[in-house]
């Protein structure tokens, strides 16, 4: 069974209807992928399975308990951690300090799990900020910042990471890094469910892609099968490619 | 010389209750973004309740506790009750505040009476330090603040919790993705301040008379106090706790005494003027929505 079962999942803002009952498992050993074009409710899938929003109507299974309008802490303490676009951390604490933080209220650490981190500093090794522990969050480039955004989610000890845009605004060298990160994931335990632009990105990355379109599934199955399907490909070009 | 040294200790225990209260709105308004007119009156209702425990033959220290408690639940049940609601618009907070401290004056006015109430010294010694006599119930004032001080300002920059706390603040929802509980964080903030404003309610009123009013002269300077430091910022209400007392101790001692509450505004609005932030720099106060 898959460990996180979307049902009939809806959200209305006012009277715009941004998720219109979606439909959506996702394993906890895997990497699969959303896209959809701008609008198409990618985000608010994220918010509202993490607890940021309450849905308007459906159901939320994690590892088969209702999570439905749990709270934001409480999702990601059970394991289910959400990244933002936008870099995670507190400029004014260390970069050391920002995991710490992550690692003391995330999930609970029990023995014999299979992840091998034990400290923020080994999570920052992993995730290749090793040299920049002291470093203030603030002081950092781009690049690193989404890496300390990585690692602050790894503090939490997720089982199912939700990654919204991890890519997005980072050079291709930075983009095959961030890959080559995200594809050791699975081996350790831990699942992802992603939200990118980048195609072949996601092509790479992900086993299984779900598109979504005006707040409906449109398409689900593998990359190759799905990013073929004419009907993703009116999606995104308005027509035949 | 021993008189100076006798106006200090007084300006001290006095700065006390001040930094006491300061501390409580500073991370009351600076961290949880809420602006609580009635911390005053959580205050002036922390030492009626050690009036009436004294009075009714409870020692001090036990009436002290009492008032902590009695107040922290009082701050829960506001939160919870009240000031929860009112999170997304500190504005509406604030208006509420204003007409619970009203409604709490008046209620104390019920149940005791209108009149000043005063407790006999506690401890009722004076201390003989270097030749200079020190009521011995002052300086257990000015050091049961500096324990308090120390506890909270190492609570809030060194422990996980404080560090927690701060993160929440600063950004709501990466701190529920760290799995921090930030609305518990919140309550706990505002219960804090409250027990804090109970403790400085039963020290101020083993120094001076209370009355039902009091709260509201005590928050005028409790704000000053705040943001002569710097919103959020426990050394900075220390520092501007410590500047307000021995601006009124010294100045009632030397010079006008009827002048007493204008230098504290006086001093308050020039650093503002000066410093919008505060002194020591701090939040920029309640989150805007």
């Amino acid at each position: 069974m898959a460990a996180l079962e979307i049902a009939g999942l809806r959200k209305e803002f006012g009277g715009v209807i941004a998720l219109a009952g979606v439909d959506i498992s996702i394993e906890s050993d895997k990497i699969v992928g959303i896209i959809g074009p701008n609008g198409s409710g990618k985000t608010t899938l994220f918010n509202v399975v993490a607890g940021v929003h309450k849905p308007t109507a459906g159901r939320v299974t994690w590892q088969g308990k209702d999570i439905t309008g749990k709270s934001a802490y409480r999702i990601a303490r059970a394991g289910l951690v959400r990244t933002f676009q936008q870099a995670m951390s507190y400029p004014g604490l260390s970069v050391r300090e920002n995991v710490r933080i992550a690692c003391e209220h995330g999930r609970r650490r029990e023995h014999g799990s299979k992840q091998k981190w034990s400290s923020p500093e080994e999570i920052l090794d992993f995730v290749g900020l090793r040299g920049l522990e002291d470093a203030l969050a603030g002081s950092m480039p781009f690049g690193n910042l989404r890496r300390l955004g990585v690692a602050v989610a790894l503090g939490a000890n997720p089982i199912l990471l939700l990654l919204d845009e991890p890519a997005a605004g980072l050079n291709d060298s930075e983009t095959s890094e961030l890959s080559q990160l995200i594809l050791q994931f699975p081996k350790l335990g831990i699942g992802i469910c992603l939200i990118d632009h980048d195609m072949y990105l996601m092509g790479t990355l992900c086993e299984r892609l779900v598109v979504l379109n005006f707040g409906t599934k449109i398409a689900e199955g593998p990359p190759d099968l799905v990013l073929n399907d004419p009907k993703v490909a009116e999606v995104y070009l308005g027509g035949e490619i | 010389m021993e008189i100076f040294i006798q106006q200090l200790v007084n300006s001290l225990s006095v700065a006390s209750v001040t930094i006491l209260i300061g501390i409580g709105i500073t991370l009351i308004f600076g961290l949880a973004g809420i602006v609580n007119f009635a911390h005053g009156e959580f205050l002036m209702v922390g030492g009626m309740i050690t009036w009436f425990l004294v009075t009714s033959g409870l020692n001090f220290f036990a009436a002290l506790l009492g008032a902590m408690i009695l107040v922290g639940a009082l701050g829960f049940i506001a939160e919870r009750g009240l000031f929860r609601f009112t999170l997304e618009r500190p504005m509406n907070g604030f208006i509420m505040s204003i007409g619970m401290s009203v409604i709490l004056q008046h209620v104390v006015i019920r149940i005791f009476n209108e009149v000043q109430k005063t407790i006999p010294d506690p401890i009722g010694k004076v201390w003989v330090i270097g030749g200079v006599d020190i009521i011995a119930m002052r300086g257990v004032v000015v050091a049961l603040t500096a324990v308090v001080v120390a506890i909270t300002y190492f609570g809030i920059s060194r422990s996980r919790y404080g560090m927690a706390l701060r993160a929440s603040i600063a950004d709501q929802d990466t701190a529920a993705l760290m799995g921090i509980p930030v609305r518990r964080y919140v309550t706990g903030v505002f219960v804090y301040g409250s027990v804090l404003a109970g403790l400085g309610g039963a020290l101020m009123i083993a120094l001076f008379p209370i009355t039902p009013f009091t709260g509201s002269v005590v928050i005028i300077r409790g704000f000053a106090v705040s943001l002569i430091g710097g919103l959020g910022n426990v050394g900075g209400a220390v520092g501007g706790g410590l500047l307000l007392g021995l601006v009124d101790g010294l100045s009632a001692g030397y010079g006008f005494p009827e002048w007493t509450d204008a230098y504290s505004l006086v001093v308050m609005i020039a650093i503002l003027i000066v410093r919008p932030q505060g002194l020591f720099g701090g939040t920029l106060g309640p989150r805007s929505t």
